[in-house]
């Protein structure tokens, strides 16, 4: 689709706001119209607010996590238990498992998952971190909070195959029937997943 | 045994297909017209409602009419007692949707073995090509229909198998290869490797004795047959003949050995069947096959499964012609399709049986006629 614009500088706009994920042609165009229009300092407040994140923004050296110093909030935090540690594929799933409030260990963020066909191997991601971390002897547990997908079994494979020699205890976040789901839209892989590891059940859980 | 049938549908922007809306009888279905007209298009859509995918092209993007942004597939198909509206609507800009009674199935998986299906086409002698391709989707697709656990297998192994390959040519590229990426990758593929050799193996000795059976029917020399499974897995496992093969894998930069080499073996009279077999052979050795699938399918999942017969019966003789038509409307069969050239041929063969069928005349991506006999 070609646009025609009556100003380069709007054509600018569009162009570099449409190099952003999910975001078209026609929406890039709403955007800087939006902005246009405002007559507040909107526009000098986003773009010196995305300025800062760039400039600022680094990861924890503990746990990859994004931080605002060299250290990030959760690794910090006197009441987080350290021998635990939830091993994830991005910050979003920690965000997402922050927001439960149930879990009181603390992370470590991979920063994607092993994916030959996609040139992504052990060496682009915080596996060297995560093996030091280990080794250190401070952890009892690493729960694989990695998505149930094939390229993440393979990581999890892996990570407990060069994780075999130290004495840490590896687990699995659950795979099972979704909470509020019914069993009868289950696909088969999962129902049979969810039966081979059943749970001892607790009254009152 | 639950019969199974395609009541009707409306095919709207399908190939040649504009917008069309027809019925169809619950046991014979002669779709009649010159080349080109969209008789195969006409049962292509058959198949498309019941798996979720044409059976003769490789993607929808050739599905769709001249410049048409969508197509869509409305059908109703009773199973038994029950009714189900089944409605394919596919747009060039986003996902296809599927649904069954207007609850959508996101995969594809989950609509296979619902509406068994089995087709016979001109393109089957690829059959009898020298690539296994061919015979591993014969097998594939007959498995999966009776369970859909099993597609998903085999999506999850050539997803590894392709990681594998890749690591292996980056690797190649490289100079240095990851063992421990490579064993995570490998000895995940085991376990589904071993699964899917047991299912092709159990599967292959049902069709091997149905397809016997049936040859024995159709050739009227006394002719010998049998076809057999045939898997490096028979012999090693797995991650032996990954460790076998490890050197030369590293050097060709892909997985030489595994069930993607698996192979089915067809044997006439002690020899092997060659795409060049006489044409009587041929005709025979595909209509067995697939009347055996067609066992197969009906034994494993207890319905009678839909039997498409597209230009099969072309340069066949008039008695031949005749006995296939026999077995066909035999009772062991459920609902079937034929398509033909002639627009009198079948039609008048069925009337001096006065066998009921209802015969549609397609012309031009039109219903020029639809009427029962």
């Amino acid at each position: 689709m070609s646009m025609k614009f009556s100003s380069k500088y709007l054509e600018q706009a569009v162009e570099a706001l449409s190099e952003l994920p999910s975001v078209g042609k026609k929406s890039a165009l709403r955007l800087a119209l939006h902005l246009i229009n405002d007559e507040s300092e909107k526009t000098k407040r986003i773009a010196q607010s995305l300025i800062t994140l760039k400039e600022n923004i680094t990861r924890c050296k503990t746990c990859n996590n994004l931080a605002d110093t060299d250290t990030c909030d959760i690794c910090l935090s006197e009441s987080r238990r350290r021998n635990i540690i939830c091993v994830v594929e991005n910050v979003r799933d920690v965000m997402a498992i922050e927001d439960t409030q149930q879990y009181s260990g603390i992370y470590h963020v991979l920063g994607g998952v092993i994916s030959p066909l996609e040139g992504i191997g052990p060496e682009d991601l915080s596996i060297q971190l995560l093996k030091d971390r280990v080794e250190q002897g401070q952890v009892d547990e690493l729960i694989m909070g990695l998505s149930p997908t094939i390229d993440g079994e393979t990581t999890i494979y892996y990570l407990s195959k060069i994780l075999s020699d130290t004495d840490v205890k590896i687990s699995l976040i659950a795979r099972g029937v979704a909470f509020g789901g019914e069993l009868e839209y289950a696909d088969e892989l999962t129902i049979a997943r969810s039966i081979q590891s059943r749970i001892p059940y607790l009254a009152g859980q | 045994m639950e019969e199974i049938a395609i009541k009707d549908t409306r095919l709207y922007q399908y190939r040649n297909f504009d917008n069309v809306k027809l019925g169809f009888d619950a046991k014979l279905n002669v779709v009649v017209g010159r080349n080109g007209m969209g008789k195969t298009n006409l049962l292509d859509s058959i198949h498309y409602v019941c798996i979720g995918k044409s059976y003769f092209s490789s993607g929808d993007r050739y599905i769709f009419k001249d410049s048409s942004p969508d197509f869509s597939l409305i059908s109703k198909i009773s199973v038994g007692q029950a009714d189900s509206l089944v409605k394919v609507i596919c747009k060039k800009t986003t996902k296809k949707s599927l649904s069954i009674n207007d609850k959508v199935h996101d995969r594809l998986s989950d609509h296979l073995g619902n509406f068994p299906i089995v087709v016979v086409a001109p393109n089957d002698t690829l059959l009898l090509l020298n690539t296994s391709d061919e015979r591993r989707k014969l097998i594939d697709r007959s498995i999966s229909q009776c369970s859909p656990s099993y597609l998903k297998q085999i999506i999850e192994y050539n997803h590894l198998l392709k990681q594998r390959n890749s690591l292996l040519k980056s690797s190649k590229e490289k100079g240095f290869l990851n063992t421990i990426v490579l064993d995570s990758i490998s000895e995940r593929m085991y376990p589904l490797a071993m699964d899917i050799f047991e299912r092709r193996k159990s599967f292959t000795a049902e069709l091997s004795k149905n397809f016997e059976a049936h040859y024995q029917k159709f050739s009227s020399a006394n002719e010998s047959c049998s076809c057999s499974y045939l898997s490096q897995l028979e012999e090693y496992s797995l991650m032996e003949l990954f460790r076998r093969d490890l050197e030369k894998d590293k050097v060709l930069g892909r997985t030489s050995s595994g069930i993607h080499k698996d192979d089915l073996n067809f044997i006439i009279n002690d020899e092997k069947l060659k795409p060049f077999a006489s044409q009587g052979q041929l005709k025979s050795f595909i209509m067995s096959l697939k009347l055996a699938q067609y066992e197969c399918l009906k034994t494993n999942l207890g319905i009678q499964p839909i039997l498409i017969l597209d230009d099969v019966f072309d340069k066949l003789d008039k008695y031949r012609v005749e006995d296939l038509l026999e077995i066909v409307l035999g009772d062991h069969i459920g609902q079937v399709f034929i398509s033909d050239t002639s627009e009198e041929r079948i039609p008048g063969i069925l009337k001096n049986k006065q066998q009921k069928a209802r015969i549609i005349v397609v012309h031009e991506g039109l219903i020029q006629n639809s009427y029962d006999i």
